[in-house]
């Protein structure tokens, strides 16, 4: 058992869940309480990674993130070393390649949440914020959970972004999914067969919180 | 009905609105001076349209809403100046036809959502027993309510704005409802404004009328002027 691969996919999908909903929470709110062209745009760019091959995002955030673009460089000088082929670099992959995974749960928990409900608390003095932090949040918490375990599933299987963006650098970027590929390519089938079993429990184990909610949840009975 | 001098004959709201939605065409303008004022009319004559623009939840294509409370007059919307108050800060609560209870919090933090609660409403609205239940535990009179009852419970309301607020419900509770929100207004001296489609019930109420029809204003002055004919009507038909 490679216990360093384990480790680092734990650590790289658990930081990218928690970006992510950093992320993705506000940008679902401001998705769902409107309409127009630029959500429209938004929403858009945010779906692309769910179309677009996860070797064509990597080649473009390789491109991106190295030494031939002045944001690569800028990059580079902060960090001291190149975000490309480190743990930092397939934190951004990560994140960007997960991003719809994430929001749109969001996007679809926020809107189910009755529209009366949100004017009701304005009508008796709520701000904006308060209404989404104590009505509309609690309200999509299960929306919250799916994303959340979409977004670390996806992320511990991830393989054509890491490949791609951070090589197979053991204790940086090997990740359990690239174990598995080396062992299935040194005909180790018996490793193999650890690993695809250890990915999927995590994905059995992940999936868990989705089908656990207490029947009368009263989030489940929108007056 | 509860002692008049507690907000006086000022008129407390002055409005005119126009607003054109769907079939409607809502072109009304009226000043309430009486502690509890009934928007009369049938469905689509535009009153919950009235009630929503009054709240902030609606901004009329064009209109002027002040309200007066003492000494103090604020423009809660005027379209040439473009004046238009958020809702959060208007005053102005508004208790929905559906209860629309916020499901995740229990009775007494939805009582709790727009002001601090006073436990003498406790007993007046009659809901004690229920402050720790979840609104799925009540029933649809327990639900009205605590709707009402939230609403009674804004920090320092300007007006009550109450939409069907005793629609579904028997009698015998409505009559309690009613007692309770007269009891509430006799402490408190807020104005009420409530919509019906229901002639018994504002014969109940007692009070002023702002009658309504296809977005037009027909008729206001007591109930028992402005209704009689609709009351005669129902009479007969329940005496031919």
């Amino acid at each position: 058992m490679d216990l360093q691969a384990l480790w680092l996919t734990l650590r790289l999908a658990l930081t990218t869940t928690a970006l992510l909903l950093l992320i993705a929470i506000p940008v679902a709110w401001w998705i769902a309480s409107g309409n127009g062209a630029l959500r429209a745009l938004v929403q858009t760019a945010v779906a692309l990674p769910l179309v677009l091959p996860p070797t064509v995002l990597g080649y473009y955030l390789l491109v991106l993130l190295g030494p031939l673009t002045a944001p690569g460089r800028a990059l580079t000088r902060i960090l001291g070393h190149p975000l490309a082929f480190s743990f930092e670099g397939l934190l951004v992959g990560s994140v960007l390649y997960s991003l719809p995974f994430a929001v749109q749960p969001l996007v679809a928990g926020f809107r189910t949440v009755p529209r009366n409900l949100l004017e009701t608390a304005a009508t008796l003095g709520a701000s904006p914020y308060r209404v989404f932090r104590t009505i509309t949040l609690p309200l999509a918490v299960p929306s919250l959970v799916t994303a959340a375990v979409l977004a670390f599933t996806h992320t511990v299987g991830e393989f054509g972004v890491v490949l791609m963006l951070g090589g197979n650098i053991p204790g940086a970027t090997r990740t359990l999914s690239i174990v598995l590929y080396d062992q299935v390519q040194d005909f180790n089938y018996a490793a193999a067969d650890r690993t695809a079993a250890l990915l999927l429990v995590f994905s059995i184990v992940a999936l868990v919180p989705l089908y656990l909610r207490r029947p009368n949840d009263p989030r489940s009975v929108i007056a | 009905m509860p002692d008049e001098r507690a907000i006086g004959l000022q008129p407390y709201l002055t409005l005119a609105l126009r607003h054109r939605i769907g079939s409607l065409h809502l072109d009304v303008a009226f000043e309430l001076t009486q502690p509890w004022t009934i928007l009369f009319g049938p469905s689509g004559s535009g009153k919950t349209t009235i009630l929503r623009a009054i709240a902030g939840l609606l901004t009329p294509q064009s209109g002027r809403i002040v309200t007066r409370q003492n000494t103090e007059t604020l423009t809660l919307l005027n379209s040439e100046t473009g004046e238009n108050v958020p809702t959060r800060l208007r005053r102005t609560p508004l208790a929905p036809q559906a209860p629309s209870l916020f499901p995740h919090l229990t009775v007494l933090q939805n009582l709790e959502y727009g002001g601090r609660r006073d436990p003498h409403m406790d007993t007046i609205f009659g809901i004690v027993g229920m402050l720790h239940k979840l609104p799925a535990q009540l029933s649809g009179g327990e639900a009205q309510r605590v709707s009402l009852a939230r609403a009674a419970a804004a920090t320092a309301p300007r007006l009550l704005l109450l939409d069907e607020p005793f629609t579904g419900l028997d009698l015998p509770l409505r009559s309690a409802l009613i007692g309770h929100l007269l009891d509430w207004q006799q402490q408190t001296g807020v104005p009420i404004l409530s919509v019906t489609h229901d002639v018994a019930e504002a014969f109940q109420l007692g009070a002023e009328v702002v009658q309504l029809e296809d977005g037009r204003l027909v008729a206001q002055g007591p109930v028992a002027e402005v209704l009689r004919t609709e009351r005669d009507r129902l009479l007969t038909q329940l005496n031919p």
